[in-house]
C-alpha cells in the first residue's frame, strides 16, 4: 500500500535534505581542504590559491613524507600504543563496571560515588606527574601512555547502565546451572555485551590514537613518541612565534602538514564505517537506563 | 549516609594532599641548604681537575661524562640522534647529553612540569624568562657560581654586560639563568615592502632609514593613490607585531596577539630616567599620538580590516599573490620566501625596511631588550647529585660550548673541514651544498636539518664577527643600515618584586593591560572615537589601577635601588 506523502511532509523533505547536504559539506570540507593541499604544490598553497581541488598537482610531498623514518617509527608507536591501550581499556572497564552494576554489590553506595568523583576533580597536572615518573616509575615507558587514563569515567558509565539493563534472570538460570561470578561475566554477559564493547573499542581507540598529552608528559624518548605528538608540533608551531632577536618561525611547508595529517586520520577513517553502526546503538543502549 | 561518605572521602583525600605538600617542602628545604652549603664551600685546587677547561681553551674531560638536558625541538629541524652536532660535542669535550626532547611549542610546560616535580635533567636551556621558577628552590642562583666560568665572565667584563644582566635579576638580587648574550644587538622585526610597487608609485626608497612613521604613512598613501588599491597592509601576527614596532618609537607599549603573544605590550610602564622613576605610559598624549597614527590609516583604508583577526599564514597569501604591499616579519622569514619564491606576483621585488622612526626618536629596536638572549637554567639535581666539584666541571664544560669562540664557532658552523672552510680573511665559507638561512639556496642539504648545526638550542650569542658570519649579504646591508642611522636605547631597570608582590601586580596588571589593547584596537578601528572617547578610557584605565599600579612598582623600585645600582 502506498501513501502519498503530503505537501507539508515534501516541503520538509526538501529542506531537510539541503540542510544536510551543508550539514555534509561543512563536516567534509576540512578533509577535501586537507587532500587538495597535499596534493598541491607549496607555492600554491602558500599564495592561498588551494580551495577544492589540487593546484600544480604533485605527489613530491607524500614520496618525501614515505622516505622519512621517523615518520614510521611514530607511526609504528601510534599504532601499537592504540591497539594495546584499547585492550587494557575496555577490559579494565568492563572490569569495573560489571560489579558496580549490580546494587547488592556491598558498599555500592561509596563505590559508585568515588568513581563519578573522579570526573569533576582530579589531583592536578603536577601531582600526577611526580605519581606517574616518580612513584609508580612508568616515565618513558609504554605503561605512561596506556595506564593513567585507561578508565574513562564516562565511559565506564555507559558500561555499567548497559550490564544493569540485562536481564537479571539470565544470570540467575546461569548461577544454577553452576557458573560462578567469573563464569556468568564471561560465558553469559560478555558474549550479550558486543555492541557496548564495539562502541568501547571505538570510543577508546580514537581517543588513543589523538593522545598527545599523556606521551608529551611522560615520554622523554624522542623514539617513543606517537605520531599524534609531532602533528600537533607541525599545527602548533605554525602558530607560535618566539618573540626575540633570534626568533625562528615555522618554515614547514603547509603541504607537508596536511599530508602528515592525511596519512594520520586515514586509518581511523577507515575504521569508522565499520563500527560506526555500533556507536549510535551503544549510546542510545547505554543511556536507558541511567 | 550518603554525606557521610563524600566527607569521608573528601577528609582522605585532603588529608592525603597535605601529606604530599608536606614531603615537597621538605625535600625544597634540603635543597635550600644544600645549596648554602656548597656556595660557602672552599673550591677544588686546579691540579687535581680531571679536565681541562679555561678561557679560550677547549673543555676536555678526562673520563667520558653525560648529562641530562632538555632540548626544546624545532619542527623545522626535528631533532636527530646521528646528528653530527652531537658527536662534535664529544670529540673535543667528551661529553655526550642525556636528552629530554620536547616540541618547542610544549616546551615551557614540560619544563613547568619537570621543574616543580623536583625531576629536572639538570641542563635546562632555551629558557626566555626564568620568573615562573625562581621560587620552586629547584632552579640554581647561577649568578653565585658564574666566577667558575672563565669565557663568561670574560665576555661580561669585555663587553660590559652588568646593565644588561641586572635586567634578568630576581628579587633577591641574583639571577637564574645563564643569558646568552651579543656583543652587538642586531636583527629583530621590521617591514618587508614591495619595492617594485613603491618606486612605481613614486616614494623615495634612498632616505628609508630616517624616515619617521609619517613618512611611511605618506608612503602607503602615494601607493594606494597609484594602484587605486585599498588594504595594502595587511599584516600577520593581527598586527602586535606592528604596533610594538611603533609604540616603542613612541614611547609606549603596544601588542599582544594571538599568533606570538605579548609582542611589547608588557606592564604598560616606561622609565623616566631624568625622574627616575617609572609612570603609565599608555594613557599619555604620545600613546594618543600613536593611536591617531594608526587610525588614520585605518580610516584611509591603507590598513586591511581583516589585519587584526587573520591568521599570519592568510596574511602571508596576500602578499605572496600580490594583494597587499607591506607584511611585518624578521630576517629569517624573509629569507625563507625568498629561498622558496613565495611570492608568486609577478615582478614582485622585497625590500626589508629598517623600523621607522618616532618622537622618541630614530631608535635601533634590538636594543630595546639589551644584548641578553634566552639562555639556561641549571636544576638544583645537578647541584644535589653531582656534588659540587662535579658540578663546576658541568658549569665549565657549559662555559666551553656555549660562551667561549670556539663553542659559537661549532654550534654554529659545525666542524672545520667538513661543514665549512675559512678563507684569508678568516670569514666563515659554508660548504656550497649545505643551505643555511640563505646561504647557498640551490643546496640540497640543510646545516640545521641534516646536521643539527645552527639550531636555536645552541647557536645563539656571541662576538659580533660570528654575528655577522650569520648575516648573508642582504642582512649584513640591512644591519648596516641600521647601524649607521639608528640610535641604542637606553635599558629600563628591571622591577625586582618578590613572590608576594609578583602577585599583586599581576592582579592589577592583567585585566588592565586587556582592558588597554582592546582599547587600543577599538580605537584604530574607529570602534572609539579618539577625540570623544580618550578622557572616558583614561578615567577607565585609572579605575583599573594604572596609578596604583605605578605606584606600587615605584615603591618596589626604590627599596632595590642599592642591588641596582641607581
Amino acid at each position: 500500500m502506498h501513501i502519498k506523502a503530503s505537501k507539508g511532509y515534501n516541503v520538509f523533505r526538501i529542506i531537510n535534505t539541503i540542510v544536510m547536504i551543508l550539514v555534509v559539506f561543512i563536516t567534509l570540507y576540512p578533509f577535501i581542504y586537507l587532500i587538495a593541499q597535499s596534493f598541491s604544490s607549496d607555492v600554491a598553497v602558500a599564495a592561498g590559491k588551494v580551495t577544492f581541488f589540487p593546484v600544480d598537482f604533485t605527489t613530491a610531498t607524500y614520496k618525501y613524507l614515505l622516505k622519512d623514518n621517523k615518520f614510521f617509527r611514530y607511526y609504528g608507536n601510534t599504532i601499537l600504543y592504540s591497539a594495546l591501550g584499547t585492550v587494557l581499556s575496555v577490559a579494565f572497564t568492563a572490569l569495573l563496571a560489571y560489579p558496580l552494576s549490580k546494587e547488592k554489590l556491598r558498599l555500592n553506595k561509596f563505590f559508585t560515588p568515588f568513581v563519578v568523583f573522579t570526573m569533576y576533580f582530579t589531583g592536578g597536572l603536577i601531582p600526577n606527574y611526580i605519581l606517574v615518573t616518580q612513584w609508580l616509575h612508568m616515565g618513558n615507558t609504554i605503561w605512561a601512555v596506556v595506564l593513567p587514563g585507561a578508565i574513562s569515567t564516562f565511559n565506564l558509565l555507559l558500561m555499567k547502565s548497559f550490564f544493569a539493563g540485562l536481564p537479571e534472570t539470565l544470570e540467575e538460570a546461569a548461577s544454577i546451572d553452576g557458573l560462578g561470578v567469573y563464569g556468568i561475566f564471561l560465558k553469559i554477559v560478555l558474549p550479550l555485551s558486543k555492541p557496548i564493547i564495539a562502541t568501547m573499542s571505538l570510543f577508546y581507540l580514537v581517543g588513543m590514537w589523538n593522545e598527545w598529552f599523556g606521551p608529551f608528559l611522560y615520554l622523554d624518548d624522542d623514539a617513543l613518541k606517537p605520531i599524534a605528538l609531532w602533528v600537533r608540533q607541525l599545527v602548533e608551531g605554525a602558530n607560535s612565534v618566539d618573540v626575540g632577536s633570534t626568533a625562528e618561525a615555522s618554515s614547514v611547508q603547509a603541504t607537508l602538514k596536511s599530508a602528515t595529517m592525511v596519512l594520520t586520520s586515514l586509518p581511523i577513517i577507515c575504521v569508522y564505517p565499520f563500527v560506526q553502526k555500533y556507536f549510535v546503538q551503544g549510546m542510545t543502549m547505554g543511556a536507558v537506563k541511567g | 549516609m550518603k554525606k557521610k561518605v563524600v566527607a569521608l572521602t573528601l577528609s582522605l583525600v585532603m588529608a592525603a594532599s597535605m601529606a604530599a605538600c608536606g614531603g615537597s617542602s621538605n625535600s625544597s628545604s634540603k635543597a635550600d641548604s644544600g645549596s648554602s652549603d656548597s656556595a660557602s664551600a672552599s673550591t677544588v685546587e686546579d691540579g687535581d681537575l680531571d679536565y681541562e677547561y679555561g678561557a679560550d681553551t677547549t673543555f676536555h674531560s678526562d673520563e667520558p661524562v653525560t648529562y641530562s638536558m632538555m632540548f626544546s625541538d624545532h619542527e623545522n629541524y626535528p631533532m636527530q640522534e646521528n646528528w653530527r652536532l652531537w658527536s662534535a660535542i664529544s670529540e673535543k669535550s667528551n661529553v655526550s647529553f642525556d636528552l629530554t626532547s620536547v616540541a618547542r611549542t610544549d616546551y615551557g610546560d614540560k619544563v613547568t612540569a619537570t621543574v616543580n616535580s623536583g625531576s629536572a635533567p639538570y641542563i635546562i636551556p632555551k629558557i626566555y624568562d626564568s620568573t615562573p621558577y625562581e621560587d620552586s628552590g629547584q632552579v640554581v642562583a647561577i649568578s653565585d657560581w658564574v666566577q667558575y666560568m672563565p669565557n663568561y665572565t670574560k665576555q661580561v667584563e669585555e663587553w660590559g654586560m652588568e646593565d644588561d644582566l641586572k635586567t634578568i635579576y630576581a628579587a633577591d638580587g641574583k639571577y637564574y639563568r645563564l643569558p646568552g648574550m651579543w656583543e652587538d644587538a642586531a636583527g629583530g622585526y621590521s617591514l618587508i615592502i614591495r619595492k617594485d610597487i613603491f618606486e612605481a608609485a613614486g616614494v623615495d626608497l634612498s632616505k628609508e632609514a630616517t624616515w619617521t612613521w609619517d613618512d611611511f604613512h605618506e608612503a602607503l598613501k602615494k601607493v594606494q593613490a597609484y594602484t587605486g588599491k585599498d588594504n595594502i597592509w595587511s599584516d600577520q601576527f593581527q598586527f602586535g607585531c606592528s604596533m610594538n614596532l611603533a609604540a616603542t618609537t613612541y614611547g609606549v607599549t603596544a601588542g599582544n596577539s594571538a599568533d606570538g603573544g605579548d609582542w611589547g605590550l608588557k606592564d604598560g610602564t616606561k622609565f623616566d630616567f631624568d625622574k627616575n622613576e617609572f609612570y603609565f605610559a599608555d594613557t599619555t598624549d604620545e600613546y594618543k599620538n600613536f593611536l591617531t597614527l594608526f587610525s588614520e590609516m585605518y580610516d584611509e583604508k591603507l590598513i586591511d580590516p581583516e589585519t587584526f583577526t587573520q591568521d599570519s599564514t592568510q596574511a602571508q597569501a596576500k602578499f605572496f599573490r600580490g594583494d597587499s604591499y607591506v607584511l611585518a616579519a624578521n630576517y629569517q622569514i624573509l629569507s625563507d620566501i625568498e629561498a622558496n619564491n613565495k611570492v608568486t606576483d609577478e615582478g614582485a621585488e622585497l625590500y626589508f625596511l629598517t623600523t621607522p622612526s618616532g618622537p622618541k626618536g630614530n631608535l635601533k629596536l634590538s636594543t630595546a631588550a639589551g644584548r641578553l638572549e634566552n639562555g639556561i637554567m641549571i636544576s638544583q639535581n645537578a647541584l644535589d647529585e653531582l656534588g659540587e666539584e662535579e658540578f663546576i666541571k658541568m658549569l665549565r664544560f657549559i662555559d666551553w660550548l656555549w660562551y667561549s669562540d670556539e663553542g659559537h664557532m661549532l654550534s654554529q658552523w659545525g666542524v672545520e673541514g667538513e661543514t665549512y672552510t675559512l678563507d684569508a680573511e678568516g670569514n666563515v665559507v659554508l660548504n656550497s651544498d649545505i643551505y643555511y638561512n640563505g646561504f647557498n639556496p640551490e643546496a640540497t642539504k640543510k646545516l640545521n636539518v641534516d646536521y643539527g648545526f645552527g639550531g636555536g638550542v645552541f647557536a645563539y650569542g656571541g662576538n659580533t664577527q660570528v654575528q655577522l658570519s650569520k648575516f648573508t649579504e642582504g642582512e649584513k646591508e640591512w644591519n648596516e643600515r641600521i647601524n649607521a642611522n639608528k640610535e641604542n636605547m637606553e635599558l629600563m631597570p628591571p622591577i625586582l618584586a618578590d613572590e608576594m608582590q609578583k602577585e599583586e601586580l599581576n592582579l592589577i596588571k592583567v585585566p588592565l593591560m586587556d582592558y588597554v589593547n582592546t582599547s587600543a584596537l577599538e580605537f584604530i578601528t574607529g570602534k572609539r572615537d579618539l577625540s570623544a572617547d580618550w578622557d572616558t578610557y583614561v578615567k577607565e584605565c585609572e579605575t583599573q589601577g594604572s596609578s596604583n599600579y605605578v605606584e606600587k612598582v615605584n615603591e618596589i623600585f626604590s627599596d632595590t635601588k642599592d642591588v641596582l645600582g641607581y
